[in-house]
C-alpha cells in the first residue's frame, strides 16, 4: 500500500523493533576512540599532571622566547666598557635595584638635596606679648547692650501695650550700645597692637644683639629700625582709637538723657553721632594692622637669620661627624637632641617633592636615611646648604628626578654584574635542552640495542644482555664523574674550531656519558616489551596473513611500545636535569659563561649568606622544573599504561 | 637454601667481582687518556725533573705494565700509590682517614632514613587518603624533586646562618646534624613512598583479611603480618640508597666542609690528583657494588617466592 505523504495516521512501521543487523550498525556508529585519544582524555582528567604540563610549557616557552625581548644578555656584564670595568656598583645588586650609572641615568645628573633638617619659618616661635582680651569698658558696654536687647524684646511681645514710639526708642538704644561695643573692641585691638609691636621690637633688638655677638655679616639694625619706626604710628593710632572711644561714650551719655517721649529727630541725631564716633575708633585700629604685619615680616627675617645661624652650628657638627665617619649611635643621639622637631621634606631643585612625617626623633631618622632607597646616597655626600629663604639645612646629595626609564634587574645581578633573571632564563633553557637531548640520546641508543636484542634473540640477545647487566651494576654517578672530568680535557682539543665548540666540551662529554651509561635501562625496557609483544596472538595472525618483518614492526610492535617509550623518556628528562645540575655543582657542568641552573646555584654558594636570593631563585626554578616533569611523567604513565594501575 | 639460590648467589658474586675489575680497568685507562699527564698545570719544571718524577711514580713504563702493577697492588695490598697533591701521603691513608667521618655520616643518614621512612610510610598507608597521608605524600614528592646540593645549601642558609641553631662547619660538634638531614631527606622520602605502596598492597592480601576475620587485634595485624611483608621491597632499595648516599655525600661534604672522603674526592677532581681520583672511585664503587650484592642476596633469601631469573 502506498503511503500518503501527509497522512495524520500513525505509521505502524516506525514501531517495529530494530533487527540485529540494525543494532550492530548502531553500535559501530558510536564515535570510536583510539588508544591515544583515550590516553589524552585520561591525562586531562588528572589535574596535577595537567597543571604540571602547563607549567612545563610556560617555562619552556619562556626560556625560548623571553630572551628575545629582554634588554640584557646572559653574559653581558653591566657597567662594562671596552676599556674595562667602569662601574663596580653592579655586582650583587638586590632584586629591583640599580647600579650607580643606571641610577644617574634614571635621575639625571643635576644635584638635588634631600632635606631632613630644615630651619624653615615654621620653626620660629611667635613673639609673645601681653594680650588684652576683655577691658572694663568693653565688659560694661556688652552688659548695657544685652540689657537694651532684653528691653526691646519685652516691648515687642504681644500684650505689653507698648506704643510704637517706645519700640523705636528701644531699637535706637540697641544701635547705640552696639556702636559703643565696637568702639571698645577697637580700643582693645589697638592696645594689643601696641603691645605686639613693642614685643616685636624687643625680639628684633635681641636678635640683632645676638647677631652681633655671633659675628654675622648681616646688618640687622635696619630691621630693628624698621620695627622701631613702626612703634610710634601704632601708638598714635591707639591714641586716636581711645579718643574716638571717649567721644562715643560722650555721645552715649547724651543719648541716655533722652526718653521715649523725645522727638524722633533728636533720637536719630544722637544715634548718628554715636555711630560716627565708633567708626572713627574702628578705622584707627584697622590702620595699625598693616603696620604690624609689615613689622612682623621684618622682625621675622632678622630673627630667622640668627636662628639659621644657630642651626647651622648644629648642622656643621653633624656634618663634621659624617665626614670623619665616626658617627656612632650614641653620637647621633646626642647630636639629634639639639635638632628641632618638625617635618622632613625632599627638595628637587627647590621644589618640595615629598613630605615625610617625622614621627621619630631626628636622631632616629638619620639612621633610617641610611637605608633610604629612592635616591642614591653614601655617607660622604652630606652637605649643609643655604636655601632661598636664607635658612640653612643639612641634607643628603642626590640626583635630579624624572630621567630615563631603565628596565629593572628583576632578580638583581650576580657577582660579575650580570642580570640574574636572564641568566636564570638561559639556565632554564640549557637545563631543559640538556635534559631533552640526553633523553633523546638515551632513547635512540636504548631503542636500537633493545629492539635488536629483543627481536633477534638467541646469542646476540645473550651477549647484549650480559653487557647490559655489567653496565647496570656499575655505580653510574661515580662513572659519570670520572668520565666527565676526563672527557672535558680530552674533548677540549678535539672539538676546537668546530660547531661543537659553541656548545662546550662539558655538555658534549655529558651527552657522551649519558649515551655510554644510561641506555641500559631503556634497552632492557624495550627488549622486554618486544619479547612479550612478539608472542602476542595478533603478531602470529599477522605473520600467518603473510606480513613481513617490516610491517609487523611498523604496524604492531612500535605502536604498542610507543607509550612505554614516551613515558620513560619523559621520566628520563628530570633525572638528566638532576645529573647535569649535580655535575655543574662539582664544576663538571656547562662551560662558563653559559649558565645552567646547577651552575648558578653552585656559584651562589660563594656569599650565600649575604645574597641568599642568588641561591633561592635557581633552587626554586630547578625544583619546580624537576617536580613538574616528574608529576607529568607520572600522569603520563597512569594515562597511557593503564596496566600499571592498581 | 636450595641449589638454585646457591647458584644465583655464586653468579651474583662473580658478576660483582667482574664489575669491580671493570671499574678498576676503566678508571685506570680513562685516567691515562688525559692529555699532558698528571704533572700538567704545575709550576714549570725542567724535562729532567719531569723524567725523574715519572720514573719515581713508574709513569715511564709501558702502559700495560703499569696496569698490571697497579691491579696487583690494588688487589693484594689495597695500595693505590701516593697522592700527587698531598706529598708523602698514601692514597689509602687519606681514604681511611676520611672514611671514619664519611661512614659515620652515611650510616646515621641511612639508619634514620630507614626508621623515619618506614614509620611515615606505614602511617600514610594506614591513614590512606586522610589529611596526614596527603601531607606526607606532598612533602615527600617535594623532597624527591629537590637536588641534594640545593637542599643542603638552603638548610645551611636557614638553620646555620639565619637562625644559628647549629654550627655551619661539619667538622665541629653538632656539625653533622645538617649533613645527615640533607643526606637522609631523599632516601626518607623514597622509602616512605615505597613503604606506603607496598603496605597498601599487603593490606589488601587475603591473609590480612583472614587475620581480621579471626579477630586478631589491629596492632598484631600491623606488626605481625603487614609490616614484615611490606618491608621486602624496601630491601631492594638498600643498594640504590647506599649509592645515593655515597654520591650525595660528595656534595654534602663539600657544602658543610665535612672532613670526609667525599670532600677529598671533589678536591682531587679539581686538583687533578689522579691516584686519588682512581683510589676513591674504586673504593666507593666497590662499596656500592658489594652493598647492591648484599641487598640482592638478602632479597632472595628473605622472600624465596621471588624468581630472579
Amino acid at each position: 500500500v502506498k503511503k500518503k505523504p501527509f497522512s495524520m495516521h500513525v505509521d505502524l512501521d516506525a514501531f517495529i523493533p530494530a533487527t540485529d543487523k540494525e543494532k550492530e550498525y548502531m553500535v559501530q556508529m558510536r564515535p570510536s576512540s583510539t588508544f591515544f585519544k583515550d590516553g589524552v582524555k585520561r591525562l586531562l582528567k588528572n589535574k596535577i599532571a595537567t597543571i604540571s604540563f602547563i607549567i612545563i610549557v610556560i617555562l619552556s616557552l619562556t626560556s625560548i622566547f623571553l630572551p628575545m625581548f629582554w634588554p640584557y644578555g646572559y653574559d653581558q656584564m653591566l657597567g662594562m666598557d671596552s676599556i674595562g670595568r667602569m662601574d663596580a656598583s653592579y655586582g650583587n645588586i638586590s632584586p629591583f635595584r640599580y647600579g650607580d650609572t643606571e641610577m644617574e641615568r634614571i635621575l639625571g645628573t643635576a644635584k638635588v638635596h634631600q632635606v631632613f633638617l630644615s630651619t624653615n619659618k615654621a620653626y620660629l616661635e611667635d613673639v609673645v606679648f601681653e594680650e588684652v582680651k576683655e577691658s572694663a569698658g568693653l565688659t560694661a558696654a556688652t552688659a548695657a547692650l544685652d540689657a537694651a536687647k532684653a528691653e526691646l524684646k519685652a516691648l515687642k511681645e504681644e500684650g505689653s501695650g507698648a506704643t510704637e514710639a517706645e519700640i523705636a526708642f528701644a531699637e535706637a538704644k540697641v544701635d547705640v550700645y552696639e556702636a559703643l561695643e565696637t568702639a571698645e573692641k577697637a580700643v582693645n585691638s589697638a592696645t594689643n597692637a601696641e603691645n605686639e609691636i613693642k614685643a616685636l621690637y624687643d625680639a628684633t633688638a635681641a636678635a640683632a644683639k645676638k647677631a652681633e655677638d655671633l659675628g654675622l655679616k648681616d646688618d640687622l639694625s635696619v630691621n630693628v629700625n624698621t620695627v622701631q619706626g613702626a612703634i610710634s604710628p601704632v601708638s598714635d593710632r591707639k591714641a586716636e582709637a581711645i579718643d574716638a572711644r571717649d567721644k562715643t561714650l560722650a555721645a552715649v551719655n547724651a543719648f541716655a538723657v533722652l526718653t521715649a517721649e523725645s522727638s524722633a529727630e533728636d533720637i536719630k541725631a544722637a544715634v548718628t553721632t554715636v555711630n560716627a564716633a565708633a567708626e572713627m575708633a574702628s578705622a584707627a585700629t584697622k590702620a595699625t594692622k598693616a603696620t604690624i604685619e609689615e613689622a612682623e615680616t621684618v622682625s621675622d627675617k632678622a630673627r630667622q637669620v640668627v636662628f639659621a645661624k644657630e642651626q647651622k652650628a648644629v648642622a656643621d657638627e653633624i656634618l663634621a661627624a659624617f665626614t670623619a665617619k665616626n658617627v656612632s649611635a650614641d653620637n647621633y643621639k646626642a647630636l639629634g637632641e639639639n635638632l628641632p622637631e618638625g617635618a622632613v621634606y625632599t627638595y628637587f631643585d627647590g621644589v618640595k617633592h615629598k613630605e615625610y612625617e617625622l614621627d621619630t626623633p631626628v636622631s632616629d631618622w638619620l639612621w633610617k636615611m641610611g637605608s633610604f632607597n629612592s635616591v642614591k646616597r653614601s655617607a660622604g655626600d652630606t652637605a649643609v646648604i643655604e636655601t632661598a629663604n636664607g635658612c640653612f639645612v643639612l641634607c643628603f646629595e642626590g640626583y635630579k628626578g624624572g630621567g630615563e626609564k631603565i628596565f629593572p634587574h628583576v632578580f638583581g645581578t650576580d657577582a660579575h654584574g650580570r642580570d640574574y633573571f636572564i641568566r636564570i632564563v638561559y639556565g632554564m633553557r640549557v637545563s631543559l635542552a640538556v635534559g631533552l637531548f640526553a633523553s633523546i640520546i638515551v632513547l635512540v641508543i636504548g631503542m636500537l640495542i633493545g629492539s635488536i636484542s629483543g627481536y633477534l634473540g638467541g646469542k646476540v640477545d645473550l651477549i647484549i644482555m650480559r653487557i647490559v647487566d655489567i653496565i647496570y651494576s656499575l655505580p653510574d654517578m661515580l662513572m659519570v664523574i670520572l668520565l666527565a672530568s676526563v672527557l672535558k680535557l680530552v674533548l677540549g682539543d678535539v672539538i676546537e674550531g668546530t660547531v661543537f665548540e659553541k656548545i662546550g666540551s662539558n655538555i658534549i662529554s655529558l651527552f657522551i656519558v649519558f649515551g655510554l651509561l644510561y641506555w641500559v635501562s631503556m634497552s632492557r625496557l624495550i627488549r622486554g616489551q618486544i619479547l612479550s609483544l612478539r608472542e602476542q596472538e595478533y603478531v602470529l595472525s599477522a605473520k600467518c596473513s603473510g606480513a613481513g618483518s617490516g610491517r609487523i614492526i611498523k604496524k604492531h610492535l612500535v605502536p604498542n611500545c610507543i607509550s612505554v617509550i614516551i613515558i620513560s623518556t619523559a621520566l628520563q628528562i628530570p633525572s638528566a636535569i638532576f645529573t647535569e645540575s649535580y655535575l655543574s655543582f662539582l664544576g663538571l657542568g656547562v662551560n662558563a659563561p653559559m649558565p645552567s641552573l646547577g651552575s648558578l646555584a653552585s656559584d651562589a654558594l660563594n656569599g650565600y649568606a649575604s645574597y641568599p636570593h642568588r641561591l633561592i631563585f635557581p633552587a626554586v626554578v630547578i625544583s619546580l622544573i624537576v617536580l613538574s616533569l616528574n608529576l607529568f611523567g607520572d600522569g603520563l604513565r597512569d594515562a597511557f599504561d593503564p596496566k600499571l594501575n592498581k | 637454601m636450595n641449589t638454585k639460590t646457591m647458584l644465583y648467589i655464586v653468579k651474583r658474586v662473580l658478576l660483582a667481582i667482574l664489575t669491580v675489575w671493570i671499574v678498576i680497568t676503566v678508571t685506570f685507562f680513562v685516567m691515562h687518556a688525559v692529555p699532558g699527564g698528571p704533572f700538567q698545570g704545575e709550576k714549570a719544571i725542567t724535562p729532567e725533573a719531569q723524567a725523574a718524577l715519572e720514573a719515581k711514580y713508574g709513569l715511564d713504563k709501558p702502559l700495560m705494565e703499569q696496569y698490571t702493577t697497579y691491579l696487583k697492588d690494588v688487589v693484594t695490598k689495597l695500595d693505590f700509590g701516593p697522592s700527587l697533591k698531598n706529598r708523602g701521603r698514601e692514597v689509602i691513608d687519606i681514604i681511611a682517614d676520611g672514611m671514619k667521618t664519611s661512614a659515620k655520616l652515611g650510616v646515621i643518614a641511612a639508619v634514620s632514613a630507614l626508621i623515619v621512612g618506614v614509620v611515615l610510610g606505614s602511617v600514610a598507608a594506614l591513614r590512606r587518603n586522610k589529611i596526614i597521608d596527603r601531607v606526607i605524600m606532598v612533602i615527600t614528592t617535594a623532597f624527591v624533586s629537590m637536588p641534594s646540593f640545593i637542599m643542603g645549601t638552603l638548610l645551611l642558609l636557614v638553620f646555620a646562618v639565619i637562625l644559628q641553631w647549629v654550627p655551619a662547619n661539619g667538622a665541629t660538634t653538632g656539625g653533622l646534624i645538617l649533613p645527615v638531614i640533607t643526606l637522609a631527606l631523599y632516601p626518607t622520602a623514597y622509602i616512605t613512598r615505597l613503604t606506603r605502596s607496598s603496605m597498601l598492597d599487603v593490606l589488601g592480601q587475603d591473609y590480612i583479611r583472614t587475620a581480621k576475620a579471626k579477630g586478631v587485634s589491629a596492632a598484631k595485624i600491623i606488626f605481625g603480618h603487614a609490616l614484615k611483608n611490606s618491608l621486602i621491597p624496601v630491601i631492594t632499595y638498600f643498594g640504590p640508597m647506599l649509592a645515593y648516599i655515597v654520591t650525595g655525600s660528595l656534595v654534602v661534604e663539600k657544602i658543610f666542609a665535612v672532613p670526609g672522603i667525599g670532600r677529598s674526592f671533589v678536591s682531587s677532581i679539581t686538583d687533578r690528583d689522579y691516584p686519588m681520583i682512581m683510589g676513591t672511585t674504586i673504593i666507593l664503587a666497590t662499596l656500592i657494588v658489594v652493598m647492591n650484592l648484599v641487598g640482592d642476596i638478602l632479597y632472595k633469601v628473605v622472600d624465596p617466592r621471588i624468581n630472579l631469573e
